[in-house]
């Protein structure tokens, strides 16, 4: 009896002592609110600006536009293409709906250049210069498959043995490091005005498989076939997100016009894969499959011509922007047969893509986008800039959250404040 | 007291690493001199050698685009529609325009337009020249004036003795017929008393003026079939009345004398008065006085018809010499005469200038009626070629290709309003060749020729041969214009940008760096340098905006040319994208950072 009766009383105490800490945090609440809201409000501003000044790949537009008059705007157009022969043959044009290739990288320079010359008040006689490439304005393209690289071995150089690497080979033409800031840890990128059709940049991760170190200039690797040498290393960025979207990956960048003379329009042979370096057989075995191939190959331009036109993947371009928001209608209006309505591209402004209305945009309704995309092959600097915005879309979601709670633990305390005023 | 100690080392410790976190790292370097290996390359655009340019309407908008870059059309294919115009007002402001101008040069081509015929002008002239003809003379006139006085005056004088001479001697030779026309008709009288006749009436005086005086020979002379006149002899007394033919009458010099002498003439007795009546043979001497005083008279009368023709003449040498005198005295100054006569040349070259002014402004007045007419034909056609310009495009719907081949370089989308002049694609047939241009130094292009292939790593081309080399007109010196054929495998676009490599060398420049460090944006190339500068808080790094020029790139390296490039520390690497005046940190090669 007695030991029920104590433990009555020890239950009736603990429920007491509860009561009372219960009661103690209630109490309390308005605080703990507080608290959270600053911690979250903070928490989703501080990952917005972290995750937005770790894109300066979309904001390039801040340091191009040094000395000018207006602002610009950097854009991006993805399309797509077909590969013939799986992710290591390259893209080739499919249509004029939804593919572009270098011909229509000119109608849309000769459109942008025209834009631009009028916006910027310069008289001229229409088109682009003589030279080919814009004025007052930059652009760049490219597009992306995956090859193997090959290490030529060279017993008088560090290179005592040969290796392989599949990689992602990124074909590129313009003034593509003006959109892309690497960090180079030696050499430079490909000049706009190609010295040499065979020259290659590798990324840290590809050249540290390769050699161990990022000094490699002037050493000598195999792709497609053909000798190309290294002029550069360079490191893109690499925080979480990055990695999440697949950069820290081997990786190398040549011309696009040595893709579409090299790259193999039918997947290698495995015997083409093992000894892919040094042989000069091997561009000769792709141009043939690849003639064989063209054929059957949409976008193949003529029964002359012995190589599809290839696909290009990404529009790049840097547009001056004299009334704001008109440069995203200009690079639409450049693009043949793109409706807003029924996009066949997609088109993006990088700059500006991270601010609070856009990222909703781009996220609401939830997946909409995302399948949208699913029908392209974006890179991994979009897809880098995509997941940001999913994560900038949380941050947001996190902040606004924030300031709810910040908001209700004021009034909560602002309440309990005025309890205890009366009492 | 510890937990403030404790805050404060956690601020400490987190504001240094905070403030590396937003300070980017960067890596320098020294710009350099080196020895930079480069390829000869130059990048040129794809021209079609026979393109067709289609070119929009002024003003109208296009409906739609029907085609797009690089389709194949045929001739006719429609390119594009336009949107119709509804407002035609500009064409009725032509229409009007036209009319105004049709009927102005209907106008000006009715208007009177004659030639001058410079009548006042020429009259003006011929006026100014006799005025100056007579000037001269004048002024010739008074050059002479004193000459010509002195000898009118010693005319004057001459004949001014000569005259009362010859007068004299008139009057005397007419005395002389007096007397002798008075003795013949006593003569007379006497040889009618003779022959017992009805007394003759006798003259007693003859005229003796210079030219009348004279008598006349047939009623003087004698003659025998008349009733025998008194003999002279006998009806003359020598003594008394009687003139001695052989005795010239005094004041009368006679025949053959030629003085001049002024005696006064002794006038002859004309009594009237008959000798008495004679014998026969008395008659005989009446009749040969008669005879000899008729000769006598004869001669008188032409010594006074010559004296009176001396006289006359001697008057009118005075009476010239006297109107030379009057004439030359009444002549200006010499001084006078030449202001006259330059006056007059002033005059007539101002008539002449007058006439040629006036024939300049006709022929002036002239060219501007036929340009005026031409201006308004030629207004008057280039309206009613504008009109027809404009009738066609503002009633125009589509545009359509202008020959086969494929559309390229579409600049219009549907919306866009077309300019003047504005190429709104090309067509480029299929047959086309293709070239294109590339400006290469002109030490690299020393070594090529005409016929010459370049290396372009291109798949849809096959060839690259130079065809032509020039010197660029924008730097003749240092550039050359090289023009090559391509031919391709496949097919080309116009206005692709091509890239070819000449030839690889290399040279030693002033400034190379590594080709990371340079950068571009919108106002060129460029680099950074990092400028320091020391304080309290230690060593302060900023980047400075140097912009560059390249002169070379291997690709890996880059020979750039700026100002204030020596030894100054140039970034070659970045952690991130760096702005002109952004602080920075220098890589530290120990392993840490500042």
């Amino acid at each position: 009896m007695a030991l029920t009766n104590s433990a009555k009383r020890y239950i009736r105490d603990k429920i007491y002592l509860g009561k009372r800490k219960v009661r103690k945090i209630v109490l309390a609440a308005p605080f703990w609110v507080l608290l959270i809201g600053v911690t979250m409000t903070s928490l989703g501003i501080g990952r917005y600006i972290y995750l937005t000044d770790n894109r300066k790949d979309q904001s390039m537009n801040t340091y191009w536009e040094y000395g000018a008059q207006m602002p610009y705007r950097q854009m991006s157009v993805y399309a797509r293409g077909a590969r013939p022969g799986g992710p290591e043959t390259p893209p080739v044009y499919i249509n004029n709906t939804s593919s572009l290739r270098r011909s229509d990288i000119l109608a849309i320079r000769t459109a942008l250049q025209n834009i631009a010359d009028s916006s910027m008040g310069v008289s001229s006689k229409g088109g682009l210069p003589e030279d080919g490439r814009p004025r007052g304005w930059e652009d760049c393209y490219s597009s992306y498959l995956t090859a193997t690289i090959t290490s030529i071995a060279d017993p008088m150089s560090r290179t005592e043995f040969s290796f392989n690497s599949a990689s992602e080979i990124i074909a590129i033409d313009g003034n593509f490091p003006a959109f892309h800031p690497f960090r180079y840890m030696s050499g430079g990128f490909l000049p706009e005005i190609a010295v040499d059709n065979r020259q290659i940049v590798l990324n840290d991760v590809l050249a540290w498989k390769f050699y161990k170190s990022y000094d490699v200039i002037g050493e000598k690797v195999s792709l497609w076939g053909e000798e190309f040498t290294i002029i550069g290393v360079v490191a893109e960025p690499s925080d979480r997100i990055a990695r999440d979207a697949g950069v820290e990956q081997p990786r190398a960048y040549v011309y696009f016009t040595a893709m579409e003379e090299l790259a193999p329009l039918t997947a290698p042979s495995a015997d083409t894969q093992q000894n892919p370096g040094g042989s000069s057989s091997a561009p000769a075995a792709s141009t043939a499959s690849a003639s064989d191939a063209a054929s059957a190959i949409p976008g193949a331009s003529s029964a002359q011509s012995t190589r599809p036109d290839m696909a290009i993947l990404c529009y790049e371009a840097m547009l001056p922007e004299a009334v704001k928001n008109v440069a995203k209608n200009d690079m639409s209006s450049s693009l043949t047969n793109y409706t807003p309505a029924d996009p066949n591209f997609y088109v993006v402004s990088n700059t500006g893509r991270f601010n609070v209305i856009d990222t909703w945009r781009f996220m609401w309704p939830i997946g909409k986008t995302q399948g949208r995309l699913g029908a392209y092959e974006l890179p991994f600097w979009e897809k880098t800039a995509d997941l940001t915005s999913q994560h900038l879309f949380a941050d947001e979601i996190l902040t606004v959250a924030g300031f709810v709670t910040l908001v209700s633990g004021t009034i909560m305390a602002a309440l309990r404040y005025r309890k205890m005023s009366r009492k | 007291m510890a937990v403030f100690l404790v805050v404060l080392a956690l601020l400490t410790f987190f504001s240094n690493t905070i403030m590396n976190m937003t300070i980017p790292l960067v890596v320098t370097g020294t710009a350099m001199r080196g020895n930079l290996s480069y390829t000869n390359s130059a990048t040129g655009q794809i021209v079609s050698d026979n393109q067709i340019e289609v070119k929009g309407l002024e003003g109208r908008t296009v409906s739609e685009v029907l085609v797009s870059n690089y389709d194949m059309v045929e001739e006719g294919d429609v390119l594009m529609t336009l949107v119709p115009v509804e407002d035609m007002s500009e064409l009725d402001e032509l229409e009007n325009q036209l009319l105004t101008a049709q009927r102005a040069l209907e106008y000006a081509q009715r208007t009177p337009h004659h030639a001058p015929t410079y009548v006042a002008e020429n009259q003006a002239i011929r006026t100014a020249e006799q005025a100056l003809a007579t000037a001269q003379t004048n002024l010739n006139n008074a050059t002479t004036r004193d000459q010509t006085i002195a000898a009118a005056q010693q005319i004057l004088s001459a004949n001014q003795s000569a005259v009362a001479a010859l007068q004299a001697q008139v009057t005397s030779a007419s005395a002389s017929v007096e007397v002798l026309n008075t003795q013949l008709a006593a003569l007379y009288a006497q040889l009618a008393v003779i022959d017992g006749t009805a007394t003759v009436v006798i003259p007693t005086t003859v005229p003796t003026g210079m030219y009348a005086a004279r008598p006349s020979a047939t009623a003087g002379k004698f003659d025998p079939e008349e009733p025998a006149p008194a003999d002279p002899d006998t009806a003359t007394d020598p003594n008394a009345g009687t003139v001695d033919p052989n005795v010239a009458v005094d004041g009368d010099p006679g025949e053959g004398t030629t003085t001049t002498t002024t005696t006064a003439p002794t006038t002859p007795s004309t009594t009237g008065t008959l000798p008495p009546p004679t014998p026969t043979s008395d008659r005989q001497t009446v009749v040969n006085q008669i005879a000899q005083v008729q000769g006598q008279l004869a001669d008188a009368q032409n010594r006074l018809s010559g004296y009176a023709s001396q006289l006359a003449a001697a008057q009118a040498a005075v009476t010239a010499a006297q109107e030379v005198i009057t004439t030359a005295e009444a002549l200006p100054s010499t001084y006078a005469a030449q202001d006259a006569v330059a006056d007059a040349q002033a005059a007539l070259s101002a008539a002449q200038v007058a006439l040629s002014d006036a024939q300049i402004n006709a022929g002036i007045a002239a060219d501007q009626y036929e340009d005026s007419i031409e201006d308004k034909e030629r207004t008057v056609a280039d309206l009613e070629d504008k009109i027809a310009k404009t009738r066609a495009r503002l009633t125009q719907t589509e545009i359509v290709a202008p020959a086969a081949g494929r559309v390229c370089n579409i600049t219009v989308i549907a919306g866009d309003k077309f300019q003047a002049e504005q190429v709104i694609c090309v067509v480029v047939p299929s047959d086309s060749t293709y070239s294109v241009s590339f400006t290469f130094d002109t030490n690299v292009v020393q070594s090529y020729q005409v016929g010459q292939e370049l290396t372009a790593n291109y798949y849809f081309i096959s060839k690259i041969v130079i065809t032509n080399i020039k010197p660029d007109p924008n730097n003749p010196r240092d550039k050359r214009i090289v023009k090559c054929a391509v031919y391709s495998n496949g097919e080309m676009w116009p206005g692709e940008t091509i890239t070819v490599t000449a030839d690889k060398g290399n040279a030693t420049y002033d400034h190379v760096v590594p080709a990371s460090a340079v950068s571009e944006d919108n106002s060129g190339n460029f680099v950074f340098v990092v400028d320091q500068s020391s304080g309290p808080l230690g060593d302060r790094y900023v980047v400075r905006r140097v912009a560059v020029s390249i002169q070379a790139t291997s690709g890996s390296f880059i020979a750039i040319n700026g100002e204030g490039l020596d030894n100054v520390m140039v970034v070659t690497r970045s952690e991130e994208p760096l702005h002109n005046g952004d602080r920075v940190r220098l890589e530290d090669y120990s392993g840490n950072s500042n």
